[in-house]
């Protein structure tokens, strides 16, 4: 009896989704297989997420360029997409958000799954960047590549939690999860809520002091003391429906990742004469001078480290990325 | 007497066994040697824009498999494995040939399945843990990692899929017996052929034995 056919009978015992059936005719071994039920895996495998980092890279850096328009390109989804293309919009010493490409890759975080739409995690190095990037990769069918959802920079001081191996991969949590210490889609919402109303918010105790709220929060004081008496100043932020994409990390917490949209609205007082924005802004509007209003509309990609639940423990924001994407007024 | 009648047959079998053995160590080692490829071949694909494995066909018979494409005219050749749920979401109801066996003969045979038309390029989709591309033909090996793959075959969407494919399975090296059959020959030779100087050997005849009656005339008598 031939190897193969030995092989077969051993097959067709062992795993009982595998039905094999073996025979010797004259000249040599015949063996037919049949499918086996499908199992939860990684999404990709190390060799293949090297590759797709590499494609994404290259394709991100030629519409960055300018040389392919973003909405040509499948590798440039998502958030990213119309941030590209707002940034060619602007002159190019204004383009300061657009995303990097090759960068050198450090850490793949990948979530186990089947089905699709799908994504995957990687953090990477780019020059000109002074902390590592956290990339957002996403396929939304199985005939569509990955391609960069967003691009978000890790804060000073802040670390990935760990999750399980990329070749393990790690599970893929849905907004709704529960033992955490806010299910992924509250810690969101809760978050632009914090981002709106600052101390007045009730998350304030859930989420620990990060220097992107920070930031966003000194800016709208800053400017409301500059323009007192001559117009209001009012941000929102809120959380983009279906955004949050979820893993579990190795201490049972989750790694969350939402979008949201911010809304700036300054709103001339009946004194002012007219609201002048800078270059950038005024780029965008087609204009530099307003009478009664300007709208700034951004995208707000912000990572999360949720504890898990009865730890005690406080979200953080461990990235962060913000671009303008339209403004407009009269 | 009896037993030295006795031990000169079994010897004589004993030699003829280690014989036997050795001879079939030789052949084990050289004509009758275990193979440690097989070769699958699947010739004259016509009109399918893909060609596919059903689950399980890569690790049929091996760690290792090779695959080859060769395309006429010099048209380009995409080879691609992923994981086998992975390729089914990507191909669909895509028409295609899918080969689900390997006959006796060494052939691949196919079954026709799905309806749609044709696919994109393939290279432009993330599905593929390995891919090959060639102009004309491909090659890709693969090791046959955990889990469940499919090969998927085919051009850059605007070509149907390659004429000519091989797989071909490489055995992970097993123990070949020959050395023990011939080592175990040896011994039996050996073995035997002592049995055999023994039981053949004369005894001496004793100094104080009578002659018999039958002792011919003039044969000198003992105890003169």
């Amino acid at each position: 009896m031939s190897a193969l056919l030995r092989r077969l009978r051993a097959f067709a015992v062992v795993p009982p989704a595998v039905a094999v059936l073996a025979g010797c005719s004259a000249g040599g071994p015949a063996a037919t297989a049949v499918p086996v039920p499908t199992t939860t895996h990684p999404v990709v495998t190390g060799p293949q997420a090297r590759t797709v980092l590499d494609a994404v890279g290259a394709a991100v850096d030629t519409v960055a360029s300018g040389s392919v328009p973003p909405g040509d390109s499948p590798r440039v989804v998502g958030p990213v997409r119309q941030q590209v293309a707002v940034q060619l919009r602007l002159p190019a010493r204004l383009r300061t958000s657009l995303p990097a490409g090759q960068q050198a890759w450090q850490r793949v975080l990948v979530p186990t799954g089947t089905g699709w739409p799908r994504w995957f995690l990687a953090v990477g190095t780019a020059p000109d960047h002074p902390t590592p990037l956290l990339s957002v990769l996403s396929s939304a069918t199985a005939r569509a590549p990955y391609g960069l959802w967003a691009q978000l920079t890790m804060l000073p001081g802040q670390a990935l939690p760990a999750v399980a191996p990329a070749a393990e991969g790690a599970p893929v949590l849905d907004g709704r999860a529960t033992g955490l210490a806010l299910a992924p889609a509250d810690v969101a919402t809760r978050y632009a809520d914090l981002l709106s109303r600052g101390s007045a918010s009730p998350a304030t105790g859930l989420f620990a002091e990060d220097l992107f709220r920070t930031q966003v929060r000194r800016q709208v004081s800053r400017d409301r003391s500059a323009l007192a008496g001559l117009a209001t100043v009012r941000a929102e932020h809120e959380a983009v429906p279906d955004s949050v994409l979820a893993l579990r990390t190795s201490d049972g917490g989750a790694l969350v990742v939402a979008e949201l949209t911010a809304t700036y609205l300054l709103t001339a007082s009946p004194r002012s004469k007219e609201l002048t924005v800078d270059d950038t802004l005024a780029a965008l509007a087609g204009r530099s001078d307003f009478t009664e209003r300007v709208r700034r509309t951004s995208q707000e990609v912000v990572a999360f480290a949720v504890p898990p639940q009865g730890t005690g423990g406080q979200i953080r924001v461990v990235a962060a990325s913000k671009a303008d994407v339209a403004v407009t007024g009269a | 007497m009896r037993s030295r009648q006795v031990i000169r047959p079994v010897a004589a079998l004993v030699v003829l066994a280690g014989i036997t053995l050795a001879g079939y160590g030789v052949l084990r080692a050289t004509v009758l040697a275990p193979p440690t490829q097989t070769m699958g071949r699947l010739t004259g694909v016509s009109g399918a824009a893909v060609v596919d494995t059903a689950t399980g066909v890569l690790d049929l018979d091996g760690p290792r498999v090779v695959v080859q494409a060769r395309a006429e005219g010099g048209a380009p050749v995409f080879l691609g494995i992923g994981r086998a749920d992975d390729v089914a979401a990507y191909l669909g109801t895509v028409r295609r040939a899918e080969i689900t066996e390997v006959s006796g003969q060494g052939r691949l045979t196919v079954t026709r399945v799905g309806s749609d038309p044709g696919l994109p390029d393939p290279a432009g989709a993330d599905v593929w843990a390995a891919r090959a591309r060639g102009t004309g033909t491909a090659t890709l090996t693969w090791p046959d990692n955990p889990g469940q793959w499919r090969l998927v075959v085919a051009s850059d969407g605007s070509h149907p899929a390659p004429s000519a494919i091989d797989l071909t399975w490489s055995r992970a090296p097993r123990p070949n017996r020959a050395p023990v059959l011939l080592v175990a020959g040896s011994v039996a030779v050996l073995l035997g052929g002592a049995g055999l100087l023994v039981g053949g050997r004369r005894r001496p005849a004793p100094a104080h034995a009578e002659p018999s009656e039958a002792a011919p005339a003039g044969a000198p008598e003992a105890g003169r």
